[in-house]
């Protein structure tokens, strides 16, 4: 199990820590509501330590990350970042990536659910030596700052000039001395930075981290209220529903695939399915006031007919109710549909548009700051 | 030696007043010259008032012999025109070659590109030779150096908003490098219901009067012109004129980001201030007032108050900024003559321009915004004025009002030479250089008939390419032609050159861009769609591409060029007329290294135009399309960075036929005597000269000047067409790497003469590198 | 039931193809999940799009978008259930 370097840190705060896919992950902190309101209200230090990443030269990695990942890297403009996954020959997802434009370099972030050391096992035998790819994920840790005053905390950290990132995009800074490449990513839907950091400075960047969220109402988070804040924000998570549905056209990602691209891992098949028509599509659900049987595997069905299965679910506390995310047969995958969840005389379960939420960070102009 | 140059003439004619004196009075006043827009197809837009120019009669046009049929940008413009030379004193005639005038508009000729239109969808197809001319952005400028007897460079500046400031710093250059006694700048627009239908359709307009800087949001649209004459100092304080202002500096910058909207961070608009301050040699701090861009646009105003924080720092909590929009409204291609003559003649009576209708500012907007009236500044150094256009283009401008600037002169003397290091060609021989000296070479003709209904006749198109065999990095989605075609050029001249191969290396990588006819799809999609709909609106994304410059800006885009750059409209020939253009932007120290070039496109719409006015038929030649591009550094930035030199550009020299002084062809001789003088070097010295070889003007005057009829000639317009704006371009190109030339140690110049039929001439002298 | 899904259907189908041609997207409409982020994220349409997909419901449903609603484009399925709403208003009104 690959630990993470912040483990002392979160430790002293009394975190509880698990294992998934043989990386060590922060699972919680404190209590979900208190995590929730941390992020969706203020700003929360998460470890992402967990995902896989990697450096490469620039010409070299270009070709490289082009020809296997499914969006289009040769495009990526010079400080932006470009969201996509890497499939397997089968065309079925295998990590959730960020590729980012550093100029000389690239570099790749995963979220992956196959054990830590498939993709780089994936990437090797596909090359990347040949590719000048170097693995940073001992020498680097990773740190997120996400909530809707997380840009505060990048504010006090990095200066003014972070309010004028755009969503999706890298920057280098420097704290302390210690260089520091800031992502404007996240995926809760509010503010979220990513930050690489050279992992003997880590501790010193995550102290003024969390000191910066403190000021700021926040604290410490793990990675467990993630997978809530996602779903709640319609933000794909390669560990929920991705892990149960696999095919990417299924999962409504074909806005991370250039279809005009000579070749990804997984292209024929893809496109083999896109050409056959989609069978099934992931639609949002909302549990009503009663919310048994909700729960991820559940059925949903259509009178006698199966019409889906849940594939993840989680509270929320804006909306006050449970909701979901179902893979459907195709014929019944439209939003704005009454079902009932696991038989027919089973608790009233709605497919709604997704996200069902306004997040707070959506209603301000980071310029405006 | 480094002349420093100063503004002796200023004449306006806007919302505010027909004149300096009313235009005043109506600014310091803080009166809002607004009134509404009562126009046919204009009552369902939001905009409801507009900065019309009051009590226009066309008795008050000057030269109407030459101008009184002529679309009311280039009325406007005469009239500001006539004014500032008379304050200024000079006579055009009497100045000859020695007098430029660069001209700027946004829309131009609207009212004739939209009778056109007009009468096309009413079924009506007829065309003379003389309206085709009416209908270019290029013809105002050469109607008013005909009217007024401008007989140096004439051009026109197309960067949309910034077009009039970015014309007034060029020719501020003109003078500093000793290149003009006297420049005539600024610019000029008309009100047009299509392009408030543009505005309002990207939902950019305020109902009622703007508010700059406060509430509410959206700009008003304005017309008018304005111009000034700059000279340098010496040359004023030798006449005795008044010197009303000194240009101390100018800087350009591009933001590459986005078709309309500004670079969020303000980082791009930042740069174009910080280069005009490092120009005008001074620290920010010592400026005293900006004008702003100040549309009341959402996204300007906060992004401008963003940008000026940046370069000012804590300066700009006590700087006074204010916005003359708020009172003539955005007089577009005008906006930069109009508001720079605004804030001299304020200053001159020590008193700060206001911000009309300021009632404190929005979220995003904290400076003092000048709400008050009648301010007298508080310190009396230099002013910024900012403008800031579609397709990124940004100016700004450092001027000292009421006299010379007091403190020490800006810049080095140094003069750097300008060298070719890279070119770029995309032609109807392929894609490249190879294809392109192949075709040149075997006298192979790379004609193909038109789709166009039955257009007799062939012409040099450019075939289909893929642009990832160029650069697979280039993102050329939705891109019309022209870009196309321009990104192709340029990208190929700067793997020719080894440079920005980085894409951070590429942010003081500058673009000039010169045009002919330049690109017609979007106007035509814009206007004819307006038209269809009763001027509904139905959509939006063809409006931003109406403006020459858009081409720039594409390129700019996917390139990430961020540099010094422009969109110059010369008509004919513009290819080579840019070129030196481009070079005077190395010699005056803007710039370290950019990329000059020229696109055509022969559009449907293009193509049957030339058929209908019979230009076609009347020309023995087929025309063509393409895109050449040209790598300029300075010697020294190319030296340094170990860049292979293919040549030198020694020489430009200019003239414009305007009827007032000899024939044409000893005009021509004389502008090609004078190139090779200022370049120091004897006809004999001279290997081979491109030209046209069908311009029996050319022919015979070169014959004459070069006393020899074995002279090498150049022309690849047998073999690609004639491409308006690049055919002088892929003339030069062949001459440096085409084979079968021959060169010698005391024969190693190239002369590049081009003489087009609206009079415009230029000569160009440039020696080839071993 | 199905009468629901086809009043959706023929909205998003109607709606999306529009979309891909007015802005030219290199997808097909069988493509376009109906959750994905028009703006910003997922698909990073920008201002000058958004204007473009404003008049496509304008053009496409006579319904107009008021100004400071960006909500509505937030995706194909909040415009859906937009344009629905109403749809459904105006019939009430009738």
């Amino acid at each position: 199990m690959r630990t993470s370097p912040f483990h002392k840190k979160f430790a002293a705060h009394n975190a509880v820590f698990s294992e998934r896919f043989q990386t060590e992950i922060v699972s919680r902190v404190s209590d979900p509501k208190t995590e929730y309101e941390t992020v969706r209200c203020a700003a929360g230090i998460t470890d992402f330590s967990f995902m896989q990443r990697f450096r490469f030269p620039e010409e070299k990695g270009l070709d490289f990350l082009d020809s296997l990942c499914a969006g289009n890297v040769a495009k990526l403009r010079y400080g932006r970042v470009l969201h996509t996954f890497l499939a397997d020959e089968n065309g079925m997802i295998v990590a959730d990536c960020y590729i980012a434009n550093n100029d000389e370099e690239f570099i790749l972030l995963c979220e992956s659910i196959a054990d830590d050391d498939v993709v780089k096992q994936l990437l090797l035998s596909r090359g990347a030596a040949e590719a000048g790819m170097v693995d940073l994920s001992q020498s680097h840790a990773l740190l997120g700052i996400d909530g809707f005053k997380a840009w505060a905390v990048a504010k006090e950290l990095f200066g003014a000039d972070v309010l004028g990132l755009p969503y999706l995009s890298i920057e280098r800074y420097e704290f302390s001395g210690a260089g520091v490449s800031l992502f404007r990513s996240g995926k809760t839907s509010e503010f979220g930075y990513l930050l690489l950091l050279e992992a003997d400075k880590s501790d010193l960047v995550f102290d003024a981290c969390l000191a910066s969220a403190q000021k700021n109402n926040g604290g410490l988070c793990g990675i467990d209220i993630h997978a809530d804040l996602r779903l709640e924000g319609r933000f794909f998570n390669v560990f929920a529903e991705g892990a149960s549905v696999r095919d990417p056209l299924s999962l409504g990602l074909q806005w991370m695939i250039d279809f005009n691209k000579e070749q990804f891992i997984g292209r024929d098949a893809i496109f083999a399915r896109r050409e056959h028509g989609l069978e099934k599509k992931i639609i949002g659900i909302s549990a009503g006031p009663d919310a048994s049987g909700f729960t991820k595997g559940a059925k949903i069905v259509n009178g006698s007919d199966d019409v889906a299965t849940i594939v993840a679910t989680c509270f929320s506390y804006t909306l006050n109710k449970f909701i979901g995310l179902a893979l459907f047969s195709i014929d019944f995958a439209y939003a704005g549909l009454s079902f009932r969840c696991g038989d027919a005389n089973g608790p009233v379960v709605s497919t709604i548009s997704m996200p069902p939420i306004m997040p707070k960070s959506l209603t301000v102009k980071l310029d405006d700051m | 030696m480094r002349h420093r140059v100063v503004v002796t003439g200023m004449g306006v004619i806007a919302s505010a007043g027909k004149n300096c004196d009313e235009f005043f009075t109506s600014i310091s006043n803080g009166t809002p010259s607004f009134s509404a827009i009562n126009r046919l197809h204009c009552s369902h837009f939001r905009a409801t008032h507009a900065g019309f120019v009051q009590g226009f009669s066309e008795e008050s046009v000057p030269h109407p012999h030459v101008l009184a049929a002529q679309d009311r940008f280039v009325q406007f413009a005469a009239i500001a025109a006539q004014q500032a030379l008379f304050e200024s004193g000079i006579s055009p005639v009497s100045a000859s070659h020695r007098m430029g005038l660069l001209f700027a508009t946004c829309s131009g000729p609207m009212q004739t590109i939209e009778r056109y239109y007009a009468g096309m969808a009413g079924g009506d197809r007829t065309l003379t030779k003389e309206q085709l001319f009416a209908k270019r952005y290029y013809s105002g400028a050469i109607l008013l150096a005909r009217a007024f007897g401008i007989g140096g460079i004439c051009t026109t500046v197309t960067t949309a908003c910034s077009a009039s400031l970015s014309a007034i710093g060029f020719a501020a250059d003109l003078i500093r490098l000793g290149l003009a006694d006297a420049v005539l700048a600024g610019g000029s627009d008309t009100f047009s219901e299509t392009t408030l239908a543009g505005f309002d359709g990207l939902k950019a307009t305020v109902e009622g009067f703007c508010a700059p800087f406060s509430k509410p949001f959206g700009l008003n649209l304005g017309e008018g012109a304005a111009f000034v004459v700059v000279e340098s100092l010496e040359h004023a304080q030798s006449r005795k004129a008044l010197v009303l202002a000194e240009v101390m500096g100018f800087g350009l910058s591009n933001d590459a980001v986005h078709c309309t909207a500004p670079d969020p961070s303000g980082a791009g608009q930042a740069l174009a201030m910080e280069r005009a301050l490092a120009d005008a040699g001074i620290a920010a701090s010592l400026v005293s007032y900006v004008n702003a861009h100040g549309t009341g646009t959402e996204a300007n105003d906060k992004t401008e108050s963003r940008a000026i924080k940046k370069v000012f720092g804590i300066a700009a909590e006590h700087l006074p900024v204010s916005s003359t929009k708020s009172m003539i409204g955005h007089c577009l291609g005008a906006a930069g003559s109009c508001e720079l003559v605004a804030s001299v003649l304020c200053l001159a009576k020590k008193e700060l321009p206001p911000t009309a209708n300021f009632k404190g500012g929005r979220d995003g907007c904290t400076l003092d915004y000048v709400g008050d009236l009648h301010r007298t500044p508080s310190s009396f150094g230099p002013m910024l004025t900012n403008n800031f256009a579609f397709g990124g283009n940004n100016a700004s401008m450092v001027l000292n009002v009421n006299g010379p600037f007091p403190g020490a002169t800006a810049g080095s003397d140094a003069a750097n030479e300008a060298v070719i290091t890279g070119i770029g060609i995309l032609s109807a021989a392929g894609t490249g250089t190879a294809p392109f000296l192949n075709a040149i070479e075997r006298n192979r003709s790379c004609f193909t008939k038109s789709s166009v209904g039955s257009l007799p006749g062939e012409f040099g198109f450019v075939s289909d390419f893929l642009m990832r065999d160029i650069d697979r990095r280039l993102d050329d989605r939705n891109m019309d032609r022209s870009s196309r075609f321009a990104l192709a050029a340029a990208r190929l001249a700067m793997i020719h050159a080894c440079i920005g191969e980085r894409q951070s290396q590429r942010k003081n990588l500058g673009l000039y861009l010169h045009l002919s006819a330049g690109p017609s799809w979007a106007e035509e999609e814009h206007i004819s769609a307006l038209m269809r709909e009763k001027f509904s609106i139905s959509q939006v994304h063809a409006f931003p591409y109406i403006v020459p410059n858009s081409v720039a800006g594409n390129v700019c885009k996917a390139i990430g060029l961020s540099g010094h750059n422009t969109t110059l409209c010369f008509g004919p020939g513009a290819g080579i007329m840019g070129l030196g253009f481009a070079a005077q932007a190395i010699n005056a120290n803007h710039s370290e290294a950019l990329i000059s070039l020229s696109a055509d496109e022969l559009s449907d719409r293009i193509i049957a135009d030339l058929s209908i006015s019979g230009l076609l038929a009347q020309n023995p030649y087929s025309y063509g399309e393409g895109a050449c591009g040209f790598v300029v550094e300075s010697r020294e930035h190319a030296q340094n960075r170990g860049a292979k030199i293919l040549a030198t550009i020694c020489s430009s020299a200019y003239s414009t036929h305007t009827g007032k002084e000899n024939d044409r062809a000893t005009l021509l001789a004389n502008t090609i005597a004078r190139s090779l003088s200022q370049a120091k070097i004897l006809a004999s010295e001279v290997a081979c000269v491109c030209c046209n070889l069908h311009n029996e003007l050319e022919k015979s005057v070169i014959s004459y000047v070069m006393q020899t009829n074995d002279l090498r000639r150049i022309d690849t317009a047998p073999q690609l067409g004639f491409a308006e704006a690049t055919l002088p371009l892929y003339n030069l190109a062949y001459s440096l790497l085409g084979s079968g030339i021959e060169y010698a140690a005391t024969k190693n110049y190239i002369l590049v003469v081009f003489s087009s039929d609206y009079g415009t001439n230029c000569s160009t002298v440039i020696r080839k590198e071993h | 039931m199905q009468k629901e899904i086809g009043q959706r259907r023929e909205i998003i189908q109607t709606f999306k193809s529009e979309l891909i041609r007015r802005l030219n997207l290199p997808y097909t409409p069988d493509d376009l999940h109906e959750d994905v982020a028009l703006l910003g994220a997922g698909l990073g349409l920008d201002s000058l799009d958004a204007l473009e997909i404003v008049l496509c419901i304008e053009n496409s449903f006579g319904i107009k978008i008021p100004d400071e609603n960006i909500a509505v484009l937030r995706s194909i399925n909040t415009i859906v259930d937009f344009v629905i709403s109403q749809q459904t208003a105006n019939k009430e009104q009738q």
